[in-house]
């Protein structure tokens, strides 16, 4: 029996050796990758080589919202401080309970409208259209049957008037060059059919008409503040290595653009689906690889959206449960994609990083603190050792996570006090190893509160966002 | 063993990203710190020449050779760049005494790096160096990067070239542009023409004399160009329109040019156009819809007034923006206001409606 348990545990740390192994290197590669393009932007920027930013592509900024009263009127008055010329605003309130159209048609003065809509994806109909024309740009207001955020987006690709849309958040706020920023691939490239933007933490942080109000500033929340050394390094880094290669699998919902067109073609947003953003990328990527078009999906890494990270351990579960669960929809209804050739680097690397490191993980890890007490039980476990090695590899982990936090704080030309810079090595280490463990497990427990018909826009407390 | 191996070198690497880190800290407080200093230093030394030039004297020989061994330099030319532009003084005598410079270090500049070289012809733009002589070393630097693989030369090469507002060498840009297939967005393009200081129509016969020439990106960019900046070339235009095997897109710029510039008779085709069921042309019924409003009368009334059934939404509502547009009186659209084609009533509507709130937000204002 402890010939077999031996065996088996043998395996099994074959196994783990050999996984984290590969997550290292990537880790590795995905951290120095990223640094070395953020430094090469700050450079391309520093040497006037972006004089493409005076010209404007038209696009239409839609902004789903659900019980958004708290932060809706904020969010679209730093949307009009932005530094574009041509764009038009489009909230659709979902159905909210509370008081969200109120409080746009009040602030904005707006006036009812009885716009067409041109209806090229199913979606909820439409109860009314506001339109306030008096602004820098105009601001329009669809309130519809409630549908759920993809099917809210659907309705604004049918009121946009313009060639590309920007889908985004009503608690996000973009810095005031963040349009002209995401823009940029589809001026450098024809081919590019939708722009990812960054999106980062904004609690604790001070906008003020679109600009970052200097020194920035760690969230006092801790829980917040890992979360920016945690979007720093798997946000930026590994989407910036996917970018490389054509291989980013997710756009963030809360900012990113799209060719319109491309996205009628493929039938818009799934509203069956809890993670709209990722499946419509990946369908994006189907659509096009099928049909052998030439075609991009980008990430601009200077394009910054802020939006508010939950303060709450609570609110972070249910975020990573709903994200998992939407990565758990977009992979399986996607499931040709795996070990495809046919669907070239998308499918041979990309999907399968997220299928192993980011949607079955949680279990592998789950798997190895199994093993790990049936080794302890069976004693045939070197504990100095294990423990050696853990720690090994968290501080790995803390110093590579700490190098992609401070290669954006350089090239954005920030300054971090020296209290704030203690703070994040500290959290490093916490992020890499605390946290990690606990959204393993909330993620490894999504499915268990998965219920089928659970179209919610999942809710998290709301706070003001501090803009001036 | 070999876990222990693996151990050590993680240890190694997270060794080393630490000194990296914290290399890269120092070096970078320690950089600023260098160039400031820098650009302090040479902003008196540039004083000090404006001096000279303002006492009706030459600048000597030792500053153009400082210059020359310090500005092919890129990050030195940087700092002489920030040194400039904090200067409120006229640099004007200054650059044009020290151009002999930048002809020697254009040719330093041609064997750079691709960023390197954009952030070089940044510089000619902004100072406008050589702008006043009909060929140089500059020109041909900047035409060189039209052939260049990164956008960004291009288009700072291209801004160059608009600043020294030379018709000719612009038309030759973008006739180099053409032949190294290189996408280059058309708006880029079309809209850095419109910066374009000199005579504007001498640019455009340049252009129109290479148009045939270049690939439907450049000419649409082109054409847009025209259809902004004057209205002589309807005859051109029409040609354009009438001929069938013409891009598409090319063709439609002409009917936006119409639109923009009256020309009666291109008025009957347009009709057509719009008269045209054929779902494949909805683009041409859709924009000569828009165009229209330029041209009252009966028959394009009755025309729009068709095509607000059109099955293409654009087609319905452009018909309808336009016979708004055109002051089409109530009774002549009653038919379409209490008619059966929803989808045409309330598109018309819509557009009536807006045109009333236009109306009264221009008279509150």
């Amino acid at each position: 029996m402890i010939e077999h348990v031996q065996n088996f545990l043998s395996s099994v740390s074959s196994f783990f050796i050999i996984y984290m192994m590969i997550y290292s290197t990537f880790l590795f590669l995905t951290v120095t990758v990223g640094s070395s393009v953020l430094y090469t932007k700050r450079r391309y920027e520093l040497m006037k080589n972006y004089n493409v930013d005076d010209y404007y592509v038209p696009m239409s900024i839609v902004v789903p919202a659900h019980n958004e009263e708290i932060t809706v009127v904020s969010t679209v008055i730093s949307l009009l401080d932005l530094d574009y010329n041509l764009y038009e605003i489009i909230v659709v309130d979902d159905g909210s309970s509370d008081k969200t159209s109120e409080k746009m048609i009040e602030y904005f003065n707006m006036e009812r409208i009885s716009k067409p809509i041109h209806r090229k994806i199913e979606c909820q109909p439409e109860e009314f259209i506001y339109a306030a024309y008096d602004r820098k740009v105009p601001v329009y207001l669809v309130r519809k049957r409630n549908g759920g955020k993809a099917d809210a987006l659907n309705m604004g690709i049918n009121v946009a008037t313009y060639p590309y849309f920007i889908c985004m958040d009503a608690d996000s706020v973009l810095q005031s060059d963040s349009l002209k920023r995401i823009v940029r691939p589809v001026i450098e490239n024809s081919d590019v059919i939708a722009v990812g933007g960054v999106v980062r933490p904004s609690n604790g942080v001070e906008i003020n008409q679109g600009k970052l109000v200097r020194p920035y500033k760690l969230p006092k929340n801790i829980l917040a503040a890992m979360q920016v050394l945690e979007y720093d390094r798997s946000f930026l880094a590994s989407r910036i290595l996917f970018d490389l290669f054509n291989g980013t699998l997710i756009i963030s919902g809360a900012f990113g653009l799209f060719h319109k067109e491309s996205v009628i073609s493929v039938g818009g947003y799934d509203s069956k689906t809890m993670g709209e953003d990722m499946e419509l990328i990946v369908r994006l990527h189907v659509y096009c690889l099928m049909h052998k078009s030439r075609y991009s999906i980008k990430y601009a890494v200077d394009a910054v959206c802020w939006s508010q990270a939950p303060e709450k351990l609570g609110d972070l579960k249910k975020q990573r449960r709903r994200w998992h669960l939407g990565l758990f929809q977009s992979m399986w209804k996607h499931r040709s994609l795996f070990l495809n050739p046919k669907f070239g680097f998308v499918s041979v690397v990309s999907f399968i990083y997220y299928l192993i490191y980011e949607l079955i993980n949680p279990y592998i890890e789950l798997f190895g603190v199994i093993t790990i007490i049936i080794a302890m039980i069976f004693n045939l476990i070197n504990i100095p050792f294990m423990i050696a090695f853990l720690i090994i590899y968290a501080l790995y982990g803390a110093v590579l996570t700490i190098s992609a936090f401070y290669s954006r704080i350089h090239t954005m030309e920030l300054e971090l006090s020296l209290a704030d810079s203690i703070k994040a090595l500290f959290l490093c280490l916490f992020e890499n190893t605390f946290l990690r463990f606990y959204l393993s497990w909330a993620r490894s427990t999504a499915f268990f509160r998965y219920r089928k018909k659970k179209l919610s826009w999942g809710k998290i407390e709301r706070k003001q966002i501090q803009i001036k | 063993m070999q876990v222990e191996n693996l151990i050590f070198a993680y240890i190694l690497i997270c060794i080393s990203m630490i000194a990296f880190n914290i290399i890269a800290l120092f070096y970078r407080r320690t950089k600023v710190r260098i160039n400031t200093r820098k650009k302090d230093i040479l902003e008196q030394i540039i004083l000090e020449q404006m001096e000279i030039i303002d006492m009706n004297g030459t600048i000597p020989d030792s500053h153009l050779e400082y210059l020359l061994k310090t500005l092919k330099y890129t990050n030195n030319l940087m700092i002489f760049d920030e040194a400039l532009s904090d200067m409120e003084a006229d640099k004007s005598k200054y650059l044009q005494q020290i151009r002999p410079v930048f002809v020697h270090i254009t040719m330093v500049f041609f064997k750079k790096n691709l960023v390197d070289q954009a952030y070089y012809a940044y510089i000619l733009k902004k100072y406008r160096i050589g702008a006043d002589l009909k060929f140089s070393v500059m020109h041909s630097y900047l035409i060189h990067l039209m052939s260049s693989k990164s956008l960004y030369c291009r288009q700072n090469a291209l801004l160059a070239l608009y600043a020294y507002g030379n018709a000719e060498f612009i038309a030759l840009a973008l006739q180099r542009l053409d032949e190294n297939h290189m996408f280059h967005h058309r708006r880029l393009i079309a809209e850095g023409l419109m910066s374009v200081q000199g005579d504007k129509d001498e640019l455009i016969k340049e252009l129109i004399s290479k148009i045939t020439s270049f690939n439907p990106e450049i000419q649409i960019a082109v054409l847009n160009y025209i259809r902004q900046v004057s209205s002589n070339y309807c005859e051109m235009f029409a040609d354009i329109l009438n001929n069938e095997r013409e891009n598409r897109e090319v063709r439609l710029i002409a009917i936006r040019y119409f639109e923009k510039y009256k020309y009666q008779p291109i008025k009957q085709k347009l009709i057509e156009f719009v008269e045209n069921e054929d779902i494949l042309n909805w683009e041409f019924a859709a924009v000569s819809a828009h165009a229209l409003h330029s041209y009252p009368g009966e028959d394009t009334v009755r025309a729009l007034k068709k095509s607000l059934h059109s099955r293409n939404w654009y087609v319905r509502l452009n018909s309808a923006k336009s016979l708004v547009q055109l002051d089409t009186p109530y009774l002549a659209l009653s038919e379409i206001l209490t008619g059966k084609d929803r989808y045409a009533r309330e598109i018309l509507q819509y557009c009536l409606d807006n045109s009333e709130k236009i109306k009264e937000r221009s008279e509150s204002a």
